[in-house]
């Protein structure tokens, strides 16, 4: 299965939900789909927003995972 | 053909569907004072008289009336949701499955009364048919609604 380690990141680059959200662009209500791991798909440019705004990589915020 | 607006067309559905059940309960009240006068009527009545079975027609001509403005009702919610935006929902998918299970049902009565009328069994064809038809945009919606849904999942 998939995993969003975005709470992970958030908490390592000290930022809160509010703030990403305003940085990305994103509503906090997608937002937090993505981080409870309720989305069922992410475009390429949340994608692309979310690794600059963290700076950090793809796989830093996505992650396979072995049922 | 002159187009008119969404808002305006769900409003005209809206008026329609009142109308018919108006339409309904109107005969389901008059019918039985009419139905020695009604030309329409009079042949259906003589073929049931004759063969003695006036009660089998009182209870299909009841049991479709009710039938029709059960759905009438459902009819009237649809639309109000499709309104309030609430379009592509699992409840609208249950209540046009409900529609066809209905039309399914008054096809049944039909073929049911087709030994003392048998020209039921046109309408039994018409209103399986419909029931059909439902059925298939009952399953449209239901996979639409889905697509929906992982749309809304979509970040």
């Amino acid at each position: 299965m998939i995993v969003i380690n975005l709470d992970v990141m958030m908490a390592k680059r000290k930022m809160s939900l509010n703030e990403l959200s305003d940085i990305v662009g994103i509503t906090l209500a997608n937002l937090s789909v993505l981080k409870n791991n309720k989305a069922k798909a992410i475009r390429f440019s949340t994608l692309e927003s979310l690794c600059k705004a963290l700076d950090c990589r793809v796989e830093d915020i996505i992650e396979y995972r072995e049922d | 053909m002159p187009k008119i607006s969404k808002s305006a067309s769900t409003v005209l559905s809206l008026i329609l569907v009142v109308a018919l059940l108006a339409i309904i309960l109107f005969f389901a009240i008059v019918m039985p004072l009419v139905i020695d006068k009604a030309p329409l009527m009079m042949g259906v009545k003589a073929y049931f008289d004759e063969k003695d079975a006036t009660h089998v027609f009182w209870t299909w001509f009841y049991l479709l009336m009710l039938t029709a403005a059960v759905c009438c009702g459902a009819l009237m919610a649809i639309l109000r949701r499709v309104r309030n935006g609430l379009v592509f929902t699992s409840l609208t998918v249950s209540l046009i499955r409900f529609l066809s299970w209905s039309c399914m049902f008054i096809a049944a009565t039909c073929l049911a009364v087709v030994y003392y009328f048998h020209m039921s069994y046109i309408l039994t064809l018409a209103a399986g048919f419909l029931g059909l038809c439902l059925r298939v945009v009952k399953n449209v919606l239901e996979h639409a609604n889905e697509l929906k849904n992982e749309n809304d999942l979509t970040v």
